[in-house]
């Protein structure tokens, strides 16, 4: 069995996106059970909505552009624990 | 199908009111709304273009009260309203009228706030803008640079925060956000001078 990958979710507190962050957290939850080593929400600043799975930064607004489809996340943990 | 923006207008509320609104709810989107209120009211703004209007200009504006950008923005509008007498600005709450928000995408992509929509006459849209302008942006961004380069313990401007240990990420954070504090006196005039060519730019002289 694959080693169970940490994932880490940077959002805009001031922002207000706490639903989104909660939403990916859940559909997270709910895909995956134990096999998510732990969810990180780190609440910052600056319009931030980062999601790390891994050492891989899946998403980032700045970069990307808006908000990650949360079956992107999804493919994500699972090619991680596939890999 | 494109959204009646006479109706929507009618259906905003005024500035006077969002502020009201603010202040009842208390908490950190009235600790917002009282430094950018502040901020505009000790800014050195140019008054000018507004004043050289024949006639008062429509402003349908899309917002939200937890967003920085809008508690700047909205007091800079209602400080240059209250002094010409050329603004009739009308407030919506972004996320009731996603409609809206996706008929005046910023930079054709995405909902920022806040939305500034200029109304001719008749309530057409003649011209919108988003955010904050593009020369304020840049500024802060060079000040958060040399931030860190006095700072290296933060671990580089490029470093994402969830990469640094928790004592750290809040001691950048703080030294951020009161980087941003000592902005304002440029960057009000800033955002009023952006405001001033997206109205007057369309406007009727």
């Amino acid at each position: 069995m694959a080693n169970p990958v940490p994932v880490k979710i940077t959002y805009c507190s001031q922002c207000g996106y706490a639903p989104q962050t909660l939403e990916l957290t859940s559909a997270l939850m709910k895909e995956f059970g134990t096999d998510i080593a732990s969810i990180t929400i780190i609440p910052w600043h600056d319009g931030a909505f980062d999601v790390r799975v891994g050492s891989e930064l899946v998403h980032a607004m700045e970069r990307d552009g808006g908000f990650p489809k949360n079956q992107t996340v999804i493919d994500a943990v699972r090619a991680h624990l596939q890999g | 199908m494109s959204v009646n923006l006479s109706a929507k207008f009618n259906e905003g509320r005024t500035i006077d009111q969002v502020k009201q609104e603010v202040e009842h709810e208390g908490g950190r989107g009235a600790e917002m709304w009282a430094f950018g209120e502040q901020s505009a009211e000790k800014a050195n703004i140019d008054f000018g273009p507004f004043e050289a209007l024949d006639k008062p200009v429509n402003l349908l504006i899309l917002s939200e009260e937890w967003c920085p950008d809008c508690t700047d923005g909205l007091p800079i509008v209602d400080r240059i309203a209250k002094e010409t007498g050329k603004i009739n600005a009308r407030v919506l709450k972004r996320d009731e009228n996603l409609e809206l928000a996706d008929q005046f995408l910023n930079k054709g992509l995405w909902r920022s706030i806040p939305t500034i929509i200029v109304l001719d006459e008749e309530f057409n849209a003649v011209n919108h803008i988003a955010e904050r302008p593009d020369n304020v942006t840049e500024r802060r961004t060079e000040l958060r640079k040399q931030l860190h380069a006095e700072h290296p313990e933060f671990g580089g401007f490029d470093t994402r925060p969830d990469e640094l240990e928790p004592d750290v990420r809040s001691a950048r954070m703080a030294a951020e956000a009161a980087l941003k504090a000592t902005t304002v006196e440029w960057s009000v005039p800033a955002i009023a001078a952006w405001i001033a060519e997206a109205t007057t730019a369309t406007a009727t002289k």
